[in-house]
């Protein structure tokens, strides 16, 4: 078992954009990002939520850092590059943190029913001991979807 | 950049992002043209602002006991059309 890459969930942007309509909004700033280790394997084709398999277990959580994770603020979405859907945000700084082994984040819709929008594979485990936690977005935002071929 | 200057730009960026916050809010309350205009206007101004912080953000020093991930944008990129 094991994090190799990243990628959107297709159940959730398959609910939002048919019938279903699913009512994920994007620039909700409630919207958060829970801490997962190397044990899990993410499948973009399958998985659906947080606390659903398998994200019901190998979470890393601690001192300032809850199971459930933080929220993702300044939420936006724009263009980026021309053609290319752009969804971004604040970056994420957790001060005062122990946690071992985070390897993944699984952004999800904690307003909602915790439907897993994007996991993002952050290519190495990280560990803070009292310190701080802090997820920098590329330029690139966090996520894009290119509309134009 | 200098410490000043990074302050002053992280400053900017936390103004531009409180703004999109405020925009965003007042729009989902009452949907005008006002409201929609801030919003298009606040979330153009977060973009560049956050566009010009990444761009000149210095390298984090650092600090015993902290982690630092830079993400990579997760990108659901279309096939390149081939044309009939």
């Amino acid at each position: 078992m094991a994090v190799t890459v990243s990628g959107l969930y297709f159940p959730t942007w398959r609910d939002i954009l048919d019938t279903t309509q699913l009512a994920i909004d994007l620039d909700l700033d409630t919207h958060k990002i829970a801490l997962f280790s190397n044990s899990i394997t993410p499948n973009y084709s399958s998985d659906t939520a947080y606390a659903a398999a398998p994200y019901n277990a190998n979470e890393v959580s601690g001192t300032g850092w809850a199971a459930g994770g933080v929220a993702l603020t300044g939420t936006a979405i724009d263009e980026s590059p021309t053609g290319t859907l752009r969804w971004d945000a604040t970056d994420v700084s957790q001060a005062t943190t122990t946690l071992t082994g985070a390897r993944f984040g699984l952004i999800y819709a904690d307003a909602l029913g915790d439907q897993a929008i994007v996991g993002v594979d952050f290519d190495a485990d990280y560990n803070t001991v009292a310190g701080t936690f802090a997820i920098q977005w590329a330029s690139g935002g966090v996520a894009t979807i290119d509309l134009t071929p | 950049m200098g410490r000043r200057e990074q302050l002053e730009a992280e400053l900017v960026l936390l103004d531009a992002e409180e703004r999109w916050t405020a925009a965003k809010d007042a729009r989902r309350k009452n949907e005008t043209k006002a409201t929609l205009k801030e919003y298009t206007e606040a979330r153009d101004n977060l973009t560049a602002v956050r566009a010009d912080f990444r761009a000149n953000r210095p390298a984090r020093e650092a600090q015993p006991g902290d982690a630092v991930v830079k993400a990579k944008t997760v990108s659901a990129k279309s096939a390149a059309h081939k044309g009939a």
